[in-house]
C-alpha cells in the first residue's frame, strides 16, 4: 500500500512537472539551418524566429532566398498568419508547419506525451502524427538552454534542423 | 532561384551599355576578366520579422561557365555549377551533405543563362526586364510572369567612379527586400580549381578566401 501510494506521488509530480515544463524555444528569437525532406524532395532551409513584446511569435521559412512559409502565432498559440506562396501553398504550411512549430513550442494539445533528460529538459515529444527530438543541450549557460538540434520526423516528412544563433 | 537571379544582375550591366549614357567600361572590364571573386555582405529585411538577416555572400565564377554561390564565411550552403551539372550542398551536423531536388532542373537553366552573362552574352536580361539607368542607378522592373511572383524590382548602384556596382537592391512583392553590398571584388582569385571542386566543396571558401574587413 505505501509503495503504491509512493508511486502515486511520484507520478502526481511528474504530472506538475509535465506541466510545468515550457519549450525552451518559447519566449525566444533564433535562427536555425537544416534540410527539409518530403514527397521524395529535399531542400535546404533556413527559419528565423521572432518573438515579440506582445508575446506572439513570427516564424519564416526560407529556402534559396525564397519564401517558403509565413507564420505567426499568438500567446496561446493560435495561428494569426498561416501561408506559403506557390508552388507549395497554404496547404503546405497548415499540414507540416504549423503543426510542427506549434509543437515545437509546446502549446497545449500540440503533444500526446513528452520525455526528458536528467535535468528536466525536454529531449522528445510525441504527437498522433511525428515526433521530434530535442538533442545537443549545451552544458552552460543560464536556463533555460537551447537544444543544438532539432528533429522532426512524419510518416511523409523529415526535418533537420541547427541553430545557428538565438537572442 | 532569386539568390542566383542576383548573379545576372551582376554582371549583366553590359546589358545596358545599349542604352544612352550607360558607362560601357564595366561590361568591358567584366569580359576581360578569366575569372573573378566576388565578395558580398547581405541584408535581408524581413517585414514579418521587423527585422534585418545579414549573411556573407562569396560569389566566384569563370570563363568556362562554372560558377559557385556560397553562403557564410564558414559555409553554410554552396551551390556549384560545373560542366554543366549543379551541385548543392548543405552544412549539417559539422558535414557538408550533398542535396538533391526536383528544384534543380528549374535552378540549372538559370544558372547557365548566368554564365553566359559571365561572359557577357546578355541577349536573355533585355527581354526579360525593362531597364532604365539614371543617377548612377540601374533600375530593372520584371516583365515575366516567373520574374513578377518573386521580384517587384532590382535597382542596381553604381560606385563613384562608375566602375563596378557597389550595392543590388532587390524588392520582393511581399514586402520583403535583400540588399547586397559588393565588398571586394578579385580578378583570377587564388585556388581557382578548388572552388568548384564537388569532392571537397568546403576546401574552398573558407575564412582564407575573404578578404580581410
Amino acid at each position: 500500500m505505501r509503495k503504491f501510494a509512493a508511486m502515486f506521488i511520484f507520478a502526481l509530480l511528474g504530472l506538475a512537472q509535465l506541466y510545468a515544463i515550457e519549450s525552451p524555444f518559447r519566449g525566444k528569437s533564433y535562427s536555425q539551418r537544416g534540410i527539409l525532406s518530403f514527397g521524395g524532395e529535399s531542400l535546404p532551409i533556413s527559419a528565423h524566429v521572432k518573438f515579440f513584446p506582445d508575446n506572439s511569435t513570427a516564424l519564416q521559412m526560407e529556402t534559396a532566398g525564397l519564401a517558403i512559409a509565413k507564420l505567426k502565432l499568438d500567446s496561446r498559440g493560435d495561428a494569426l498568419l498561416c501561408f506559403a506562396p506557390p508552388p507549395l501553398g497554404e496547404s503546405f504550411a497548415k499540414k507540416y508547419v504549423l503543426p510542427v512549430f506549434k509543437a515545437i513550442l509546446l502549446f497545449d494539445a500540440s503533444y500526446s506525451r513528452a520525455y526528458f533528460d536528467s535535468k528536466w529538459q525536454i529531449t522528445s515529444i510525441i504527437t498522433p502524427r511525428f515526433k521530434i527530438n530535442f538533442k545537443d543541450y549545451p552544458t552552460g549557460g543560464k536556463p533555460p538552454r537551447l537544444p543544438r538540434i532539432l528533429e522532426a520526423e512524419g510518416r511523409d516528412f523529415r526535418l533537420s534542423l541547427e541553430l545557428v544563433n538565438a537572442k | 532561384m532569386k539568390t542566383f537571379l542576383l548573379c545576372q544582375f551582376l554582371f549583366a550591366l553590359g546589358a545596358l551599355s545599349a542604352s544612352a549614357n550607360f558607362p560601357a567600361d564595366i561590361s568591358k572590364r567584366f569580359k576581360e576578366m578569366n575569372s573573378v571573386k566576388v565578395e558580398m555582405r547581405q541584408e535581408k529585411f524581413v517585414s514579418l520579422l521587423e527585422e534585418k538577416i545579414v549573411a556573407d555572400i562569396l560569389l566566384v565564377a569563370d570563363s568556362k561557365g562554372r560558377i559557385r554561390w556560397q553562403t557564410g564565411k564558414i559555409p553554410q550552403s554552396i551551390a556549384i555549377l560545373s560542366e554543366g551539372k549543379l551541385s548543392r550542398f548543405e552544412l549539417a551536423n559539422g558535414k557538408y551533405a550533398e542535396i538533391k531536388s526536383r528544384a534543380d532542373s528549374a535552378i540549372l537553366p538559370i544558372l547557365k543563362k548566368i554564365t553566359q552573362m559571365a561572359l557577357c552574352d546578355f541577349s536573355g536580361c533585355k527581354n526579360n526586364f525593362d531597364m532604365t539607368f539614371k543617377n548612377g542607378v540601374v533600375t530593372l522592373v520584371p516583365k515575366s510572369e516567373n520574374l513578377i511572383c518573386a521580384i517587384s524590382k532590382i535597382e542596381i548602384t553604381l560606385n563613384s567612379n562608375s566602375t563596378a556596382p557597389s550595392k543590388i537592391r532587390i524588392d520582393a512583392p511581399d514586402g520583403d527586400w535583400t540588399i547586397y553590398k559588393i565588398i571586394k571584388i578579385t580578378e583570377d582569385p587564388q585556388d581557382l580549381e578548388k572552388a568548384f571542386d564537388t569532392k571537397n566543396p568546403e576546401a574552398f571558401g573558407k575564412k582564407s578566401a575573404w578578404s580581410r574587413r
